[in-house]
């Protein structure tokens, strides 16, 4: 095990135990979880918001979510950092469908973040490596405007109509090229090899 | 399960959806376990994109604002229905139960107090009781909580119950080795609070349960539909 997997495993039972402490009402465990997170939610939140205010929002109210949900955490499930992030982003989206998200454009560039197509940081390993490896290898296989489009979906929260709009495809088309990718994408992750 | 309702969940994780179309896709994962796990598995797959998001600091006070807001818990008018879907207590304590329970009580319009001195833990009002519900249905998640106030004959649930068109929910209560005394009707759309008349306060230690009905309720006065949640009452 190199030192860099071993801080993962250390930083993940540390977050893990200070989940399971705010699940009692402690609010010093529930600091410590808003310091060693509130980064990476923050950038979640900006870059999917698209809107400073918004983000700082959407991010206030997902660690009242955090607080109020600690005790669903399930360790033995996910990651702590993906169950974090995976509230942060859905809290995101929620708010970039409402009436007045659609009304912001994002910023291109994800606001002032670097989108971030190259590799991943190397203390984010947020899940196993091989988990990480199996997605690569199934959206390399994908043609590239479909990856594409799926990718900057999840990571900018585009609809398919935000997509069709970026591209200049017709929606319809674009609907039929992002299903058959995800259908795909299915039977690559199931497959076993 | 059918190849599009598994493309649905994965359009619904990936977040290609419309706002309104979301909202079903959610709605149907709330109530359909092998829709909720077809999404849970996409979620896990796609789980590490998530470590393409960059780090960035927020603002310094942010922190101190939130903690702000843990002493006395609000919902926003915006946030409060995503709030109730997000919410779920699984094995939560008392602790967990009682500052829920004093979350539930504050009036969704109830403006934030400018200055809260931190407590520990809020102070549930006397002779609050509350019932963790849970679903009949073992494979339904985030089963909904009841508050009981008697002194206001109020009763409040965490979160909806889904009813098929054409049904409404009742509630009853069943005392120890009696049986089921109506409540009345679930509201229809999105309230969750139900009067109570004063006898009609659940003691400790009898029922909750929440039965399918006809609309307008049972015809017989006893409940006549499949009952979807049920759990104990206790006192705080």
């Amino acid at each position: 095990m190199t030192a860099i997997e071993t801080q993962a495993d250390t930083r993940r039972a540390a977050l893990a135990t200070a989940l399971a402490m705010s699940a009692t009402g402690d609010r010093q465990a529930f600091r410590r979880v808003y310091d060693m997170t509130a980064a990476k939610l923050f950038g979640i939140c900006l870059r999917i918001c698209g809107e400073r205010q918004a983000a700082e929002d959407v991010l206030q109210e997902v660690y009242l979510i955090v607080w109020r949900r600690a005790a669903a955490y399930r360790p033995e499930r996910s990651h702590p950092v993906t169950w974090l992030a995976t509230i942060a982003r859905n809290r995101s989206l929620d708010w970039r469908r409402s009436p007045r998200g659609r009304a912001v454009t994002p910023i291109p560039d994800g606001g002032g973040v670097e989108a971030a197509d190259d590799a991943p940081l190397a203390d984010q390993s947020l899940v196993a490596a091989e988990e990480g490896q199996r997605l690569d290898d199934c959206m390399e296989q994908l043609e590239d405007r479909s990856r594409g489009a799926i990718r900057s979906a999840f990571l900018d929260g585009l609809t398919y109509a935000d997509v069709a709009d970026r591209t200049g495809v017709p929606l319809p088309t674009m609907k039929s090229i992002i299903r058959r990718a995800l259908i795909r994408l299915r039977e690559c992750l199931h497959d076993d090899a | 399960m059918t190849p599009d309702d598994r493309i649905l969940a994965a359009e619904l994780v990936v977040g290609l959806l419309s706002a309104e179309e979301a909202a079903r896709a959610e709605d149907w994962r709330a109530r359909e376990p092998d829709f909720a796990a077809e999404v849970e598995w996409w979620e896990a797959r796609f789980a590490p994109l998530l470590a393409e998001y960059r780090d960035v600091a927020p603002p310094p006070d942010l922190a101190a604002r939130i903690e702000a807001m843990l002493a006395l818990p609000t919902i926003t008018p915006r946030a409060s229905r995503l709030h109730w879907r997000s919410l779920s207590l699984g094995a939560a304590g008392g602790a967990i139960a009682a500052s829920l329970a004093a979350w539930l009580l504050i009036p969704p319009a109830a403006t934030p107090p400018v200055r809260t001195p931190p407590v520990a833990r809020p102070v549930a009002p006397a002779g609050l009781m509350i019932a963790q519900l849970a679903w009949t249905d073992p494979s339904k998640a985030s089963p909904p909580v009841a508050v009981v106030e008697p002194a206001s004959g109020s009763l409040r649930l965490s979160r909806g119950v889904d009813t098929p068109a054409g049904n409404d929910g009742e509630l009853w209560r069943i005392p120890v080795g009696g049986k089921p005394v109506s409540l009345g009707l679930l509201p229809r759309g999105g309230a969750r609070v139900i009067r109570i008349a004063t006898a009609n306060v659940p003691a400790a230690g009898s029922t909750l349960a929440i039965s399918i009905e006809p609309r307008g309720g049972s015809p017989t006065g006893q409940p006549t539909g499949p009952v979807v949640a049920a759990g104990v009452v206790e006192r705080l």
